[in-house]
């Protein structure tokens, strides 16, 4: 995981998670394409200036090729082989800028750092644990199905219950690491009702409220200012 | 009932109640309230839910008429980790924050509204559900589960909330006339009782090939 520092800007993940959620509000509220474009391009020079220039291009680049696609390559049948995937670029559209900042946000910041800024956020701990036990575990998903596969390669089961053989094995192999897991979070205090000592070295500092201003600014405009 | 392990009958019957079992990991605690064990065992049956789910939505982009379906066949894939964690935390909350999990990651997806009103509010339904059925009747959580699968249909909705914007959309796109036609069939409101209905639909064969699973490999491996 990238270190903080390495760009121009270092933002704290409250402001990237204020971005994702005002960013999602709008996501499928009609707007105009200057507005839409103006949003995009605004966070890919965020994201160029937390350090992640190549992030911000391919997401520029992304861009670019959806609006074609979508108002020019179909109008004219240059792309008509792509025209049933219509739908799903229309989708792709509305939540490009929401994807866009929640890149950022998981860029930027480890499962750590984000579960410490969510306590800082007060969120429940009965929530937290879930959240970043469930974060966690998707790494570990793949290489669970990926030995199943490789199982199931080996025995040539046949293709009627390869569903079964490849689902079964996974619930018993989560349901397992879920009682490891469950055991050396107890032995290490996961019931201890203290508050935990905060290591996330977490500040908002002012480029962080001019981000949030920013975001805020453009939520409330295209809700309510007239921007449709 | 035979107690013989034999090709047709089961040493621990599935019936109204999920028997309690005295295997390797079913150690669960039936105490009030959630502990960490509870809530880690939460977090990695929401992953799973989280992944199964997501694999109806990649071939759900192809077609409108996909699309429709998705919540419903998101039911059945999704059924199997719903009912093993109602299985293995018997106790008030643990569903409650699966939902709200879920409402969050959704809400990162881009569906922030939609997600926390469907997935917040059908995991409420489906906690209250649990609770008055004493959170160990099988069909209680299969009750439960039919409302918490309503969540998925935050990804379809905004086709029908939207609709006019939409259809203006589509027509400026210069589709074929048919495509155009397709996706406005599609827009119109009986499609989205149909949405509602699949989903519902899809939560009850889930149950069943769950409970089938169940019978055939949980209960005798101890999962549940």
């Amino acid at each position: 995981m990238k270190r903080k520092g390495e760009g121009l800007l270092a933002l704290d993940p409250r402001t990237q998670m204020g971005l994702v959620i005002t960013t999602t509000l709008v996501a499928f509220v009609p707007k105009p394409f200057w507005l839409e474009a103006a949003t995009v391009v605004w966070l890919a020079l965020l994201q160029a200036l937390c350090g992640h220039p190549w992030m911000a291009v391919g997401y520029l680049a992304g861009f670019a090729a959806v609006i074609w696609l979508l108002d020019y390559a179909f109008a004219f049948e240059a792309a008509a082989f792509l025209g049933m995937f219509a739908f799903c670029f229309t989708l792709w559209r509305r939540t490009f800028a929401a994807v866009m900042a929640a890149s950022l946000l998981a860029r930027e910041n480890s499962v750590h750092r984000i579960v410490a800024a969510m306590r800082r956020l007060s969120v429940p701990e009965a929530v937290l644990v879930p959240f970043a036990t469930g974060l966690r575990y998707l790494p570990t998903f793949r290489q669970e199905a990926s030995h199943i596969r490789d199982a199931m390669r080996l025995r040539d089961v046949p293709l009627s219950e390869k569903a079964e053989a490849f689902v079964v094995p996974l619930m018993m192999s989560a349901t397992t690491t879920a009682d490891e897991l469950s055991r050396a979070a107890v032995c290490r205090g996961i019931e201890n009702p203290a508050p935990r000592a905060d290591t996330e070295r977490l500040h908002m500092g002012i480029a962080d409220w001019a981000v949030l201003t920013v975001g805020l600014a453009v939520c409330l405009y295209t809700l309510f200012g007239g921007a449709r | 009932m035979s107690h013989v392990s034999n090709g047709n009958a089961d040493t621990t019957p599935v019936r109204g109640n999920v028997k309690q079992d005295a295997g390797q990991n079913a150690d669960r605690n039936t105490g009030k309230m959630l502990k960490g064990r509870d809530l880690i065992t939460t977090g990695i049956f929401f992953a799973l839910y989280f992944i199964l789910t997501m694999i109806p939505m990649f071939i759900s982009g192809i077609s409108p008429f996909i699309w429709v379906l998705f919540p419903g066949l998101a039911a059945i894939l999704g059924s199997i980790p719903f009912m093993l964690l109602c299985a293995r935390v018997q106790k008030p909350g643990a569903i409650l924050i699966m939902g709200t999990v879920m409402a969050i990651f959704c809400a990162m997806m881009g569906y922030f509204i939609l997600a926390f009103g469907l997935f917040f509010g059908g995991a409420l339904v489906a906690e209250a559900i649990r609770w008055a059925t004493g959170y160990r009747s099988w069909w209680g959580n299969a009750v439960a589960f039919m409302f918490f699968s309503l969540g998925w249909m935050s990804s379809p909705l905004p086709m029908w909330l939207f609709h006019d914007q939409f259809m203006v959309k589509i027509s400026g796109m210069g589709m074929q006339a048919e495509y155009v036609a397709a996706c406005e069939a599609v827009a119109a409101p009986p499609f989205m009782v149909l949405c509602i209905g699949f989903t519902l639909v899809g939560a009850v064969i889930g149950v069943f090939l769950t409970r089938a699973l169940f019978k055939k490999h949980f209960l005798k491996a101890g999962l549940a």
